[in-house]
């Protein structure tokens, strides 16, 4: 589906991804865990073309990344910021609905595009708040606004950058359990950022460990996410315990 | 769901007669007062009319309720659409440093000569010339500079070039026709100058209105725009293009009229919503009929004719206030 090869990238001078290479199969939840600044945020604006890599490959499936025409690559990848920045108050249908942009074929959404968009609120039980202006919700719903906008694109592949953050106990969960649904359901292939180890644990078929722009291990969450790595990583001491055949994980 | 639509496209469509009824009666009346008044009546059933009833409905009052039609409009979905693709509710149409230019452009023409399309042709190049240095600037080296901050760069240096003329300038002679050019008329215009502008300005309104809803993903910012499938540079270029020849049209033939750009499209917010496909209709509407209105009144209500540029801030400013005010409420 998606395949990274020997990926650099850098701000400036700085050197951010130091020669990345991923593959990620149909189907697939994979995880990014790394520490702050590790490039999880870059590795995914340049998979949806917000940044162009500096050396090695990005291949989407089995065509070059610089090769998709930008509408042509949201038709297939969309995204879910880590910030996104509110300034006019549109009301959550308006947004959800801006996610039909790639599929117009027009300079506006038809009805066609409102059922998808009105669809999709439904499939993420937020179709009452669809009136409302999406500064005035919760941190919790803006969050599944944005999923919801990224759902109307109808693409394959979804990129998530910390769905979780800022949000409750609840909130989280209820995420997560939506991922999960997502991808049995859809059949969406996601890429999800995430900082802690138990939610990668959960949801992750697969998890990089990033650090400093290099792939410190990649693999199943249970294998991955082990003492000696999260130390090489985090420099912290972790534990692990079993409980009904499930791993987790807490620093000492 | 079907209830949604129609309920939201009611009030959309409300919005839309209410103010084109409004221009109407506003034409109207516009048309008969004045220091040479007309009868209303007449008017209306195009009778009784002397010669000289034509010569000022036609000549003098025709060609200036058009201009602030067609001024007013353009200058509220202007500033509308800079809103939006900056993100930004407080910049207005001229940003990117179209009005300093062609301020600049005008005072040029006034001080070596008094022919009329000289000035408006100067005003015209130099408001595309400090457009085009704005996003030269902005673009200046791999540092992109943003447009908000070279508009305003190059905005101060044709203000300080301008000051300067104005410094040279014969003070009984070049000095006040400055002064009342970069206030705003729309006293010069001319029936012939409107058969030129008017079929230019329209079809721009009707483009720029198509490219509403496109606004809207703009207003995301760059990075949410590509992730939405649209080049956000492309798109950006295409609205500078044409919003750059609406304001310099509208600033050429008119000077400077401030503030309308900045209440009209707020004004239609409050009342009709943030999807821009609804602003950059109904803002060409209300803004056709407010600056109708302001014009009227500043040819009407005073003993002096005063430069409407002084009387749109005057209105505007306060209302303004008190449209923020209620929106924090
Ligand atoms: N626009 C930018 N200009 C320059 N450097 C940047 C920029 N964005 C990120 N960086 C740098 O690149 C590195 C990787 O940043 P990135 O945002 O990809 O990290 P991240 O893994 O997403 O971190 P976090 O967990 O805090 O979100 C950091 O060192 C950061 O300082
Ligand atoms: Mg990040």
């Amino acid at each position: 589906m998606i395949k990274i090869s020997n990926l650099q990238f850098g701000y400036f001078d700085t050197e951010v991804l130091k020669g990345l290479n991923i593959e990620v199969k149909e189907d697939e939840i994979l995880v990014l865990l790394g520490p702050n600044g590790s490039g999880k945020t870059t590795l995914l604006k340049i998979l949806s073309k917000i940044l162009k890599p500096k050396f090695g490959e990005v291949s989407i499936l089995g065509k070059d990344i610089n090769k998709y025409s930008i509408s042509e690559l949201a038709r297939i990848v969309a995204s879910v910021p880590q910030i996104h920045k509110q300034t006019f108050p549109y009301t959550v249908l308006d947004i959800v609905l801006s996610g039909r942009n790639p599929q117009l074929e027009t300079l506006k959404p038809s009805k066609k595009d409102l059922e998808v968009a009105l669809k999709v609120l439904e499939e993420l039980s937020i179709l009452h708040l669809k009136d409302r202006p999406y500064t005035n919700i919760s941190g919790g719903e803006l969050r599944l606004v944005l999923i919801a906008r990224a759902l109307a694109q109808e693409a394959k592949i979804l990129l998530l950058d910390e769905p979780t953050a800022f949000l409750d106990f609840k909130n989280s969960n209820l995420i997560l359990n939506k991922i999960i649904e997502l991808r049995d359901k859809r059949h969406i292939t996601f890429i999800i950022t995430l900082h802690d180890p138990n939610e990668a644990l959960r949801i992750g078929d697969r998890v990089a460990l990033l650090k400093k722009g290099e792939i410190v291990d990649i693999g199943k969450p249970f294998e991955v996410i082990n003492e000696k790595n999260l130390r090489k990583v985090y420099n912290i001491d972790v534990e692990r315990v079993e409980i009904d055949g499930k791993v987790f994980i807490y620093a000492k | 769901m079907g209830k949604f639509s129609s309920t939201q496209n009611r009030k959309f469509y409300l919005l839309l007669i209410v103010p084109v009824i409004f221009n109407i009666v506003l034409i109207l009346v516009s048309m008969s007062v004045g220091r040479y008044k007309v009868d209303i009546k007449n008017i209306l059933f195009l009778k009784n009319l002397t010669s000289i009833d034509r010569a000022v409905l036609i000549d003098v009052r025709l060609p200036r309720i058009m201009a602030a039609i067609l001024f007013g409009a353009t200058l509220s979905q202007t500033g509308a659409v800079y809103q939006g693709m900056f993100n930004n509710p407080l910049v207005s149409s001229y940003i990117l440093g179209v009005s300093s230019g062609a301020g600049f452009g005008a005072a040029v023409g006034i001080l070596f000569s008094s022919n009329i399309l000289l000035i408006e042709g100067l005003a015209f190049i130099f408001g595309i010339i400090a457009v085009i240095l704005t996003l030269t600037i902005s673009r200046a080296k791999s540092e992109s500079i943003s447009l908000v901050l070279s508009g305003f760069v190059v905005g101060s240096l044709f203000q300080s070039f301008l000051s300067f003329l104005k410094y040279v300038a014969d003070p009984y002679t070049k000095l006040p026709s400055i002064v009342f050019w970069l206030m705003g008329s729309l006293s010069q215009i001319t029936l012939k100058d409107i058969v030129i502008i008017a079929p230019i300005l329209v079809l721009l309104l009707v483009v720029v209105a198509l490219f509403g809803w496109k606004l809207n993903i703009l207003s995301f910012g760059d990075e949410e725009a590509v992730s939405l499938g649209e080049n956000p540079r492309l798109l950006k270029r295409v609205l500078i293009f044409l919003t750059t020849l609406q304001s310099v049209i509208v600033v050429s033939f008119a000077g400077v009229i401030g503030w309308v750009g900045l209440i009209i499209p707020h004004t239609v917010r409050f009342l009709v919503g943030y999807d821009n496909s609804k602003v950059l209709v109904l803002s060409i509407f209300f803004g056709s009929g407010f600056l109708l209105l302001i014009d009227t009144l500043s040819r009407t209500a005073f003993p002096v004719e005063i430069p409407i540029g002084i009387l749109t801030g005057i209105i505007g400013a306060p209302f303004f206030f008190v449209l923020i005010r209620r929106r924090h409420n």
